[in-house]
């Protein structure tokens, strides 16, 4: 039995379409999912993952909203809901929990910005897996990097030895991704083909765990048949 | 900087309990409560002494606030727990199939509802203290096979494979940069369209 | 190789022994001869990072000679070898060289010396054993901290980080 307004609204709203809601928790659950696999995946990762910028765009229009649900029950002490203090607590609780997965994630994609500048500058691929924000941010620090390069030291030296992305003698000054870093995976789909890895083959079975270097399985971790744990 | 050094090899164990933290576990709850809309779930309505399943965070402020008991998952007693130790001692070359989260859900348990055991928590502590050596023997023992191509180890929690994560990663790291001094491979990066690029090697 | 990683630059700053092949103008200084030539068939040590420039670089166009020749490193003779397939673990690596592996990669990979990676491949293996038991069960005795010293500046890393992963596991569960 409903026993307030918004009960009886949202049963009514169950028997006009008993699907939405349901698709609805359902899509959420997705998306934290999602959120905490491309969280690992860009931590274990030795390069740097697309932005996933639809996914946090849901998540972070669902987080706004619960924002203002926060400021108006806080102001409304007098809310007839009597679980609403209980209420408030599991709705910031939740917020912090996402708000931490939101900036580790944010945070890991920054640390790899700063150090992969270079090479990302050097690649149109790399570049369209920036969010745009992080494009400008990539942008202003490498400009104050360069300039506070060349002011301490960079001006003193020889033109020819004043760039940053010098490639020649042996030895290129762009810091690429290690590829071949080892990493854990995890298949959570069937792969048919097998891949080579140094001179074997491996056979990659669905749910089985493996260590082995990022180059051979970057492009299932790409498509998501493989998950880095 | 923005992230520290130790988080760029491998994960904190309290960030591998915050994933175990937004998995489900049924709760048995003794106090109603109408449904609640989340950014990453809805919770149903509760309702006093109807078993439900909901996000394992938010079973612990409820269990904080004496609002519910919470059901231990079903490997999680001391006959389960001994079976797996028994298959850890006879299956030498596999690890036994405990979930993958085994620790941080029992840690979690240990904690904040010892209560809601049916065997007494110091057994089952010492039960899965014993796992987690036994296991940890296994792997190391496992590890001896490494070379610079791969290692399959199925059914290790991630908190176990994070414990020799930095390790294991450093060793196979020089065993292929070692390898690959002798071969004129190309560098991957050049050739952005190709699986691996060890087929160079043979 | 990285550019910017200190490891490698400590690495190509290892010195290795090599013989001139050539006169070279003023450089005595470099054998305590200062405002001296250095005579063809010099011996003496210089950093990776210019011997192996010169050990590849002729003296002139038309010509097949290099400016010096590098000589094995003590630390890759037959002796070591052979002490490191007998008994790796025992071995007192740091001695030989701070930075062995760094050598090994340098020096194989100049001379394509496949025996070489299989001898210090099978070595990292055993030794890395030997590393984690250390660093899952430090105790701080003595006969660990023999076996700590005699670690090169990569297992010394190694040992570093394993220790630090079993060390944050153990408080963790222990909630401390």
């Amino acid at each position: 039995m409903a026993t307030n307004f918004d009960d009886i609204l949202a049963d009514f709203d169950n028997q006009v379409n008993p699907n939405n809601r349901l698709t609805l928790t359902k899509l959420k659950r997705q998306d934290l999912q999602l959120l905490q696999t491309v969280w690992i995946n860009e931590r274990m990762a030795p390069e740097l993952l697309t932005y996933e910028h639809e996914l946090i765009e849901r998540i972070l229009s669902r987080l706004r909203d619960q924002v203002e649900f926060i400021e108006l029950n806080s102001i409304d002490i007098q809310n007839t809901d009597k679980d609403i203090k209980l209420k408030l607590v599991v709705i910031e609780s939740e917020l912090g929990r996402v708000n931490f997965l939101l900036r580790s994630y944010l945070r890991t994609r920054l640390s790899k910005i700063d150090r992969l500048t270079v090479f990302i500058r050097t690649s149109d691929e790399f570049i369209q897996r920036l969010s745009e924000e992080e494009t400008i941010y990539m942008e202003n620090h490498f400009k104050s990097l360069v300039q506070l390069y060349n002011n301490l030291f960079l001006n003193t030296m020889p033109e020819q030895l004043q760039s940053l992305d010098d490639e020649s003698g042996g030895i290129s000054m762009i810091e690429q991704p290690d590829w071949n870093k080892p990493v854990f995976i995890r298949v959570v789909n069937d792969i048919k083909e097998s891949i080579i890895v140094g001179d074997e083959e491996v056979e990659l079975e669905k749910e089985g765990i493996y260590l082995l270097r990022y180059s051979a399985v970057k492009n299932f971790v790409h498509n998501r048949d493989v998950v880095l744990i | 900087m923005s992230l520290p050094n130790d988080l760029k090899i491998t994960l904190s164990p309290q960030e591998v309990e915050f994933l175990t933290e937004s998995e489900m576990i049924t709760i048995l709850p003794r106090y109603s409560m109408n449904k609640l809309e989340l950014i990453t779930d809805d919770i149903p309505k509760l309702m006093a002494m109807h078993r439900i399943q909901v996000p394992l965070w938010y079973a612990l402020i409820l269990k904080q606030q004496r609002k519910c008991s919470i059901v231990p998952p079903n490997w999680l007693n001391h006959k389960s727990l001994k079976e797996f130790f028994q298959s850890e001692v006879t299956e030498l070359n596999q690890f036994s199939k405990l979930p993958h989260n085994w620790l941080e859900l029992s840690k979690i348990f240990f904690e904040n509802a010892a209560d809601d055991l049916s065997d007494e928590p110091a057994k089952l502590k010492s039960l899965i203290q014993d796992l987690k050596e036994l296991r940890l023997i296994k792997v190391k023992k496992g590890l001896s096979l490494i070379n610079e191509s791969h290692l399959q180890l199925d059914n290790l929690s991630i908190l176990e494979i994070n414990e020799i994560r930095p390790f294991v990663v450093e060793v196979m790291g020089k065993l292929t940069k070692l390898k690959q001094v002798i071969t004129n491979e190309i560098d991957e990066d050049r050739l952005e369209d190709r699986d691996n690029d060890d087929d160079l090697m043979e | 190789m990285s550019y910017y990683d200190i490891d490698d630059i400590i690495g190509d700053s290892q010195r290795l022994p090599c013989k001139f092949n050539t006169d070279a103008k003023g450089l005595g200084w470099l054998e305590g001869n200062p405002g001296k030539d250095m005579k063809s068939g010099t011996k003496l040590e210089l950093p990776f990072w210019i011997s192996e420039i010169l050990a590849i670089s002729t003296i002139s166009s038309d010509s097949d000679i290099t400016f010096i020749e590098l000589l094995q490193p003590d630390a890759l003779n037959k002796k070591v070898l052979n002490a490191i397939k007998t008994s790796s673990i025992s071995l007192d690596l740091h001695s030989i060289s701070t930075n062995y592996y760094s050598l090994v990669e340098k020096w194989a990979g100049l001379y394509n010396d496949e025996e070489l990676v299989q001898v210090i491949g099978d070595m990292l293996k055993e030794r890395s054993d030997e590393i984690n038991n250390y660093a899952q069960n430090f105790k701080g005795n003595q006969q660990e901290s023999g076996f700590l010293y005699s670690l090169d500046e990569f297992e010394k890393k190694l040992y570093k980080i394993t220790h630090e992963s079993y060390k944050n596991l153990k408080k963790w569960l222990n909630n401390q």
